[in-house]
């Protein structure tokens, strides 16, 4: 969270120009995002959640692979404070480290689509013509591939790892984020102070960058959050199919998968109670952050 | 309006063309080799018999040609026999057609009939403790994944209060006549796969009646003395409905999607679970007949979603 408060601090554009650097905590921004009380909520979990995924080997006290047959499926105790899975492993570090990969994987394909439709819609927008259509042609085939199953059969071939995971989400993305920029820059195009610009002789690529972007960054700042949301979904998902992390490498996703035998689901749950509880908190507070974000930012998006 | 029709429908021809190619390529370029797949690692097999398998499956051709002739054949309604079970691929998609339907429209029909009745009420006690906790929920609907959903309500429902069963799509013998069996069945993955649909359709619901009461003809109507009830059925509820077309339309393709884990989870006899099937299988055939018809599926949802959407709202007039 504060990393993307010094971002917005630091472009005064996109916020009524009254964000400055030292003074967030009076800006209308932070006023605004402040009255969201779910969404002050949803930063401080996260908060947490980043807390536990940076800190985790200091805040565990076993290795989250270390097998150990004579402690398997303990419920919870002093020694293992949420109980161990099938193979004796600490379930509370194999959490705790299962956080890093959510959060990552939501990062780092989100961070893959924003730049591609980023690029692709401002230039489809800001050239137009021939550009435009080619652009968006592509974007529609794209838009109109199957959603998860698509995902699922490209992460199955190409090998189930975190990595292609990542990448598959991060490159089917972004149709969505291309169509967003097309249509804010489509509108900024024809603005004076742009029409200023071009008049005084300054290239395109510069245009768009110093003059039309800033002003689409609020919107992107929310489809990014909202977008995390979703990735982790994903990568929760296509992990509890086994086609995303690799056991033994922990991830709430495969975590749910080991415990899915019906035995295991009613004899055991403390083996899928947490891991579904972590990836639901995460995924509801970086909803409410995003929810909040687009109130703060302005009010009249409709995203 | 026909004519956008048939231009909006002349634009997706190159559209599938793109998807079949890039899904073509996906498919045959990535590692993992069929042939391998279907022979037992157990029974050793001579080297010159998996290239007769080989050349009888046509996968000796190169790339494109491949595509061309699969391209050729598919224009002509044949879409293949799967590599696995040597039947003709359609033959195995209408096998399986009817349950995901049910299983889908079942989960459409409840988030429909449940999330948008609690979206308006919301709208209409905004600020309540009422309209908070229906929010609340609804974020959390959008937030918990369905797989954790589903292993949930096997524990409570199946083990637990043993009320459902835990999985299948009929029982083998049963008391109860055929249809309450499925009905029974039917119950809880229909569910948890409509939960997450309910909880958005709710939001939708919410925000669109919000901003339709804020419109200048529902002040007027409320200046003219028209009742509550009044003003709410005859001017609010019907124009506030209408953006819900697009959501519900769009919604539509995903379902196919979200009921490949669902399916896979309740071991229900779909579309979904031939679809993980033929993945694992490496069923060439079969899984670029899954995607193309999937895709046909986007396309055709998107366009009837906006012709609805036309036909529900006087003030869209599409270009020609």
């Amino acid at each position: 969270m504060r990393d993307e408060h010094k971002g917005l601090g630091s472009s005064p554009k996109s916020l009524d120009g009254e964000v400055e650097g030292g003074r967030f905590f009076q800006s209308r921004f932070w006023r605004r995002y402040r009255r969201h009380r779910l969404a002050l909520l949803g930063a401080a979990a996260l908060f947490i959640l980043v807390g536990i995924a940076v800190f985790a080997p200091l805040i565990t006290s076993h290795d989250p692979l270390r097998v150990n047959m004579r402690d398997t499926k303990e419920p919870p105790n002093e020694v293992y404070v949420l109980g161990t899975d099938k193979a004796g492993r600490d379930m509370w570090a194999r959490l705790a480290y299962a956080s890093r990969i959510s959060l990552s994987v939501g990062v780092v394909s989100v961070s893959i689509y924003i730049v591609i439709g980023t690029i692709l819609g401002a230039i489809a927008g800001y050239y137009g013509g021939f550009t435009d259509s080619l652009i968006m042609r592509f974007t529609d085939t794209v838009m109109s591939f199957p959603g998860l199953i698509i995902i699922i059969t490209v992460v199955s071939f190409v090998g189930p790892s975190i990595y292609n995971a990542m990448l598959v989400i991060g490159l089917l993305g972004w149709p969505g984020t291309c169509r967003l920029v097309r249509g804010q820059v489509l509108q900024l195009r024809e603005m004076e102070f742009i029409e200023a610009a071009r008049s005084m002789g300054t290239p395109a690529p510069r245009i768009i960058l110093r003059h039309i972007l800033p002003n689409v960054v609020p919107y992107l700042i929310v489809v990014a959050t909202l977008g995390t949301a979703s990735a982790i979904l994903i990568e929760a998902g296509l992990s509890f199919l086994g086609l995303g992390v690799q056991p033994p490498t922990p991830s709430w996703g495969n975590m749910l998968n080991s415990a899915r035998q019906l035995t295991l689901l009613e004899q055991f749950p403390h083996l899928w109670l947490p891991p579904g509880f972590m990836i639901a908190i995460t995924v509801l507070s970086i909803n409410f952050i995003g929810d909040g974000l687009r109130d703060a930012l302005d009010p009249r998006m409709s995203l | 309006m026909s004519k956008y029709i048939i231009r909006r429908l002349v634009l997706a021809i190159p559209i599938l063309f793109g998807i079949t190619l890039i899904d073509f390529m996906l498919i045959n370029l990535a590692p993992g080799d069929p042939i391998i797949a279907m022979i037992d690692p157990a029974a050793p097999i001579a080297p010159g018999e998996l290239e007769v398998l080989r050349e009888n499956l046509g996968l000796n051709q190169p790339f494109f040609v491949r595509y061309v002739i699969w391209l050729r054949e598919a224009m002509q309604g044949n879409m293949g026999y799967s590599f696995v079970h040597s039947v003709p691929v359609m033959q195995r998609i209408q096998e399986r057609l009817g349950p995901t339907l049910i299983l889908t429209v079942s989960s459409l029909a409840i988030s429909v009939l449940i999330g948008i009745p609690l979206g308006l009420i919301s709208a209409l006690k905004q600020y309540s403790k009422l309209d908070y906790a229906l929010t609340l929920g609804a974020f959390a609907g959008i937030s918990v994944p369905n797989f954790f959903l589903a292993l949930a309500g096997i524990y409570v429902f199946a083990l637990k209060l043993d009320i459902l069963p835990p999985f299948g799509m009929v029982s083998l013998r049963s008391e109860l006549p055929y249809t309450l069996d499925l009905l029974h069945h039917l119950l809880l993955p229909a569910t948890v796969l409509g939960f997450a649909n309910m909880a958005s359709l709710m939001r939708f619901a919410r925000t669109s009646l919000l901003e339709v009461l804020d419109q200048d003809y529902v002040t007027t109507a409320r200046a003219k003395g028209l009742q509550q009830r009044r003003i709410l059925s005859v001017h609010a509820l019907r124009n506030a409905l209408i953006p819900l077309i697009t959501v519900l339309g769009l919604r539509l393709p995903g379902l196919f999607g979200g009921s490949v884990i669902i399916e896979t989870i309740f071991n229900w006899p779909g579309i979904g679970k031939l679809a993980i099937d033929s993945i694992t299988d490496r069923d060439y055939p079969q899984i670029m007949s899954l995607l193309l018809i999937t895709a046909i599926l986007v396309l055709a949802a998107n366009l009837i979603t906006d012709i609805f959407y036309a036909y529900a709202d006087p003030r869209i007039r599409y270009a020609e």
